[in-house]
C-alpha cells in the first residue's frame, strides 16, 4: 500500500502536465536565477523552481499509486516514435528523493553560498544548481534512452561547472572538476555508444518498447556489447569501483552546496539508470542482464564496500573520509541490487534513500559552520560553538555508522537480512567487515567534534543559519523517524523494486 | 555502390581506431588540452558509429525528393525495382535521419563539454602557471609538504 494512496496535490488539468511541469519548473528557474540582479533574487527563483517539483513530483506519486504508470507524449507526438515522459513506481521513487534533496539543499544555500563565495557568483551557482537538478529529474522522468543520454549531460555539465567554482576556497576544484570532466564524459559517451547498438538491435529507442523488442530477440551479441558499454558508462557516474578516482576530489575541494547536493542525489541517479537498463530493458534478455549483475557489478561492488571503508580509515580531510564512505555505500546498494530478489532490491533502494538523507545532512553542516580548513583536526570541540548543527552532524553520522534507532541502522539490517535469505553469505561478510572499519572513521568524526579541545590556530567555527538549521533539521529528524517506523518510506521502495522485478507487492 | 561495400568494415574499424586513440590520448596525456582532444576524437567516434548505422544501401540524404524528379530517377537507375519497393518511401530510398538528429544533439552536447573544459583549464592556467599535469600534481604535492611542516 502506498502512503500516496487516495491523496491528491492538485487539480486533473496540472497533474494531466506533471511530468512537464516537473521539468520545466527548475529550467525556467535556472534562466530566472542567471538574469537575477541579486543573490537573493536567484535564491528565491532556486527555491521556487525545487519547491513547484517537489510539488509536481508529490502529484505525481499519487497519481502513479492510483492509475499506475504515467506516460507524457512530449509535444504531442505519440510514443514510441516520440520522446515519452514516463513515471513509474520505480522512477517516482527517485524523482522524489532528488526533489526533496534539492529543496533541502536550495534552502540552505543561500547561506552556504554567502559563507563561500563572493557575491557576484551567487546568481550563476543558483543557475547552475537548478540546470543540474533539472537533468536529474529529467533522467529519472525519460522513458526514451537518448533522451537519457542529453539529461545526464545537461546535469553533469551543470555539475562540472558547480564543482570547478569551489576554487575559491581550495584551488584544487579546478583539477577535480576537470578530472570529473574527462572521466564524466568518457562516461557519457560509453553511454551513447551502448544506446546506438541497442538502436541498432532494435529499431528503437522508447525503453519500453526496446524492453520488449529485446525480450523477443533471442540473445544478441550487439545488445550484449550495447548493455556492457552502458554499464560501464554508468559506472563511471555512479563512481562504482574501480571507476570512482573521480569522486573524492570533486567532494573534498566543490562548494559544500554542490557537494551536499550531488551527494545525495547523483551517483544515486546514475544507479537508478543502471537498475532502469540491466533489470529493466534488458530484462528479458537474461544472460545479459543478470550475466552483468552476477559477474561484474555484485563483485566489484563488495570489494568497494570493503576497500573504500578501509581507505577511509586512513584519509585525513573530512571530506574525503565521507567521500570514501559514499562509495562503501554505493557498494551496499549494489549488493542489494544485484541480490535477485524483491526483498535485496527494496532494501537497498532504502538504504539508498536513506544513505543520500544522512549524507546531506553531514555536508550541508559541515558548510554552514563555517569552517575554515579541510582536515578533521579544524573541527575539533565544533560541538561546543554550534551545538545545533552538530547535534544534526552527530546523529547523521550515527546513521552512518549504522547506530540502533536511526534509518541506516534499519537500512543495512533488512539489507543483510534480505542478502542472507538469498544465500549470499559472501556479501554478508563484505558489508559487515566494512561496517565494523565504518565504526573506526565515524567514531573518530564524532569524537573529534564532540569531545577533542586542541584546534589548529585560525579554525573558526559558528553556528549555521537559521535556514540551513531548518533543512539540516528536517532530513536529520527523518532519518531518524525512518529509523523508528519507516513504514511509509519501505512501502515506496517495495512498490519501486516490484514494478522493476515484474512482481506484485 | 561496390566500393562502398568493399569498405564498410573498414569504416566501422576507422570508427572504433578513433574510439581507442581519443580514449588513450583523454586517459593517458600530460598535457590537458591535448587530455580534451582526445576527449573530442573519442566523442566524434561516437558520431562516425551512429552515422554509419544509419547508412541504407543505395540511400541518399534524408531530404525530400520528387519520385520522377531528375535526381530520383538517377538514384533508382542504380537499384532494382523490388529492392526501392521493399525499402524506398513514394519510389526514393533515404538513408535513416534519426541517427543523423541524434549525433547533432550529441555534437552540441560536445562543445558544450569542451567550452566547460577549456573555461576550466584557463582557471588552471591562471591558478597554477602551467597545463601540464604532473607539473600541478608537483606543486600539489609540496603544497602538501609545507602544510605538514608548518604544523611540526
Amino acid at each position: 500500500m502506498s502512503p500516496f494512496a487516495g491523496a491528491q496535490f492538485a487539480s486533473p488539468e496540472v497533474i494531466q502536465h506533471a511530468p512537464a511541469l516537473l521539468i520545466a519548473a527548475p529550467l525556467t528557474a535556472a534562466c530566472v536565477a542567471a538574469l537575477s540582479p541579486s543573490a537573493r533574487w536567484a535564491w528565491f527563483a532556486s527555491l521556487g523552481g525545487a519547491l513547484v517539483s517537489l510539488w509536481m513530483a508529490l502529484c505525481l506519486a499519487a497519481e502513479v499509486a492510483r492509475s499506475g504508470a504515467v506516460s507524457y507524449a512530449v509535444g504531442g507526438f505519440a510514443p514510441p516514435l516520440g520522446i515519452e515522459l514516463r513515471l513509474d513506481d520505480l522512477s517516482v521513487f527517485f524523482c522524489l528523493l532528488v526533489s526533496v534533496m534539492g529543496v533541502a539543499t536550495s534552502i540552505a544555500s543561500a547561506s552556504l553560498l554567502r559563507l563561500e563565495l563572493p557575491e557576484r557568483d551567487h546568481s550563476l551557482m543558483q543557475a547552475g544548481f537548478m540546470l543540474a537538478f533539472t537533468g536529474l529529474l529529467g533522467l529519472t522522468a525519460t522513458g526514451d534512452a537518448f533522451n537519457a543520454f542529453v539529461f545526464l549531460e545537461v546535469s553533469s555539465i551543470g555539475t562540472y561547472a558547480l564543482v570547478a567554482m569551489g576554487a575559491s576556497q581550495d584551488r584544487r576544484a579546478l583539477t577535480a572538476a576537470f578530472q570529473y570532466l574527462v572521466m564524466g564524459t568518457i562516461g557519457a559517451t560509453l553511454f551513447v555508444i551502448g544506446v546506438g547498438l541497442l538502436y541498432a538491435v532494435t529499431g528503437t529507442l522508447n525503453m519500453a518498447d526496446m524492453a520488449e523488442r529485446l525480450a523477443a530477440s533471442s540473445s544478441d551479441t550487439a545488445a550484449i556489447a550495447g548493455l556492457a558499454l552502458i554499464t560501464v558508462g554508468l559506472a563511471l557516474k555512479a563512481a562504482m569501483f574501480p571507476l570512482h578516482a573521480w569522486l573524492p576530489g570533486a567532494y573534498s575541494a566543490g562548494p559544500t552546496m554542490v557537494v551536499a547536493f550531488l551527494a545525495g542525489t547523483a551517483t544515486k541517479v546514475s544507479v537508478y539508470l543502471l537498475i532502469r537498463f540491466l533489470m529493466d530493458v534488458a530484462g528479458g534478455l537474461e544472460s545479459a542482464g543478470e550475466g552483468l549483475l552476477t559477474w561484474l557489478i555484485a563483485p566489484m561492488a563488495g570489494i568497494a564496500a570493503i576497500v573504500a571503508s578501509v581507505q577511509a580509515v586512513f584519509q585525513t580531510e573530512t571530506r574525503r573520509i565521507l567521500a570514501y564512505s559514499s562509495i562503501a555505500q554505493i557498494g551496499y546498494v549494489l549488493l542489494g541490487v544485484t541480490s535477485g530478489s524483491v526483498a535485496g532490491l527494496t532494501a537497498a533502494l532504502f538504504l539508498l534513500f536513506t544513505h543520500a538523507m544522512i549524507k546531506t545532512v553531514i555536508f550541508l553542516s559541515l558548510g554552514a559552520i563555517d569552517h575554515r580548513g579541510s582536515r578533521l583536526e579544524t573541527l575539533a570541540g565544533a560541538g561546543r560553538e554550534a551545538p545545533w548543527t552538530i547535534a544534526a552532524l552527530a546523529l547523521a553520522i550515527l546513521g552512518l555508522a549504522g547506530a540502533p534507532f536511526t534509518a541506516g541502522f534499519l537500512a543495512k539490517w533488512r539489507l543483510l537480512g534480505a542478502l542472507a535469505d538469498d544465500g549470499r553469505i559472501w556479501a554478508v561478510v563484505a558489508i559487515a567487515a566494512s561496517s565494523l572499519t565504518a565504526l573506526v572513521y565515524c567514531g573518530r568524526i564524532l569524537e573529534t567534534v564532540l569531545f577533542r579541545t586542541r584546534r589548529p590556530a585560525g579554525a573558526t567555527i559558528s553556528e549555521a543559519s537559521p535556514a540551513a538549521l531548518a533543512a539540516i533539521w528536517f532530513l536529520a529528524a527523518s532519518s531518524v523517524w525512518y529509523g523508528v517506523d519507516a513504514s511509509a518510506l519501505y512501502d515506496l521502495a517495495r512498490q519501486a523494486a516490484a514494478s522493476v522485478m515484474g512482481a506484485s507487492p | 555502390m561496390t566500393l562502398a561495400l568493399v569498405l564498410t568494415p573498414y569504416v566501422y574499424g576507422l570508427g572504433f581506431f578513433m574510439m581507442a586513440a581519443g580514449l588513450l590520448i583523454a586517459l593517458t596525456s600530460r598535457h590537458l588540452i591535448k587530455r580534451l582532444i582526445g576527449l573530442g576524437v573519442f566523442q566524434t567516434s561516437a558520431g562516425v558509429f551512429y552515422i554509419l548505422l544509419s547508412k541504407v544501401s543505395g540511400g541518399t540524404a534524408a531530404i525530400r525528393l520528387e519520385a520522377d524528379s531528375p535526381a530520383a530517377e538517377a538514384l533508382a537507375s542504380r537499384l532494382d525495382a523490388a529492392y526501392i519497393a521493399a525499402h524506398g518511401v513514394d519510389g526514393v530510398v533515404y538513408s535513416n535521419p534519426l541517427p543523423h538528429v541524434l549525433i547533432l544533439t550529441a555534437i552540441v552536447v560536445g562543445a558544450a563539454t569542451l567550452a566547460v573544459g577549456l573555461a576550466i583549464i584557463v582557471r588552471i592556467r591562471e591558478t597554477y602557471g602551467t597545463v601540464d599535469f604532473e607539473e600541478i600534481s608537483a606543486l600539489e604535492a609540496r603544497a602538501l609538504r609545507d602544510v605538514r611542516e608548518d604544523e611540526a
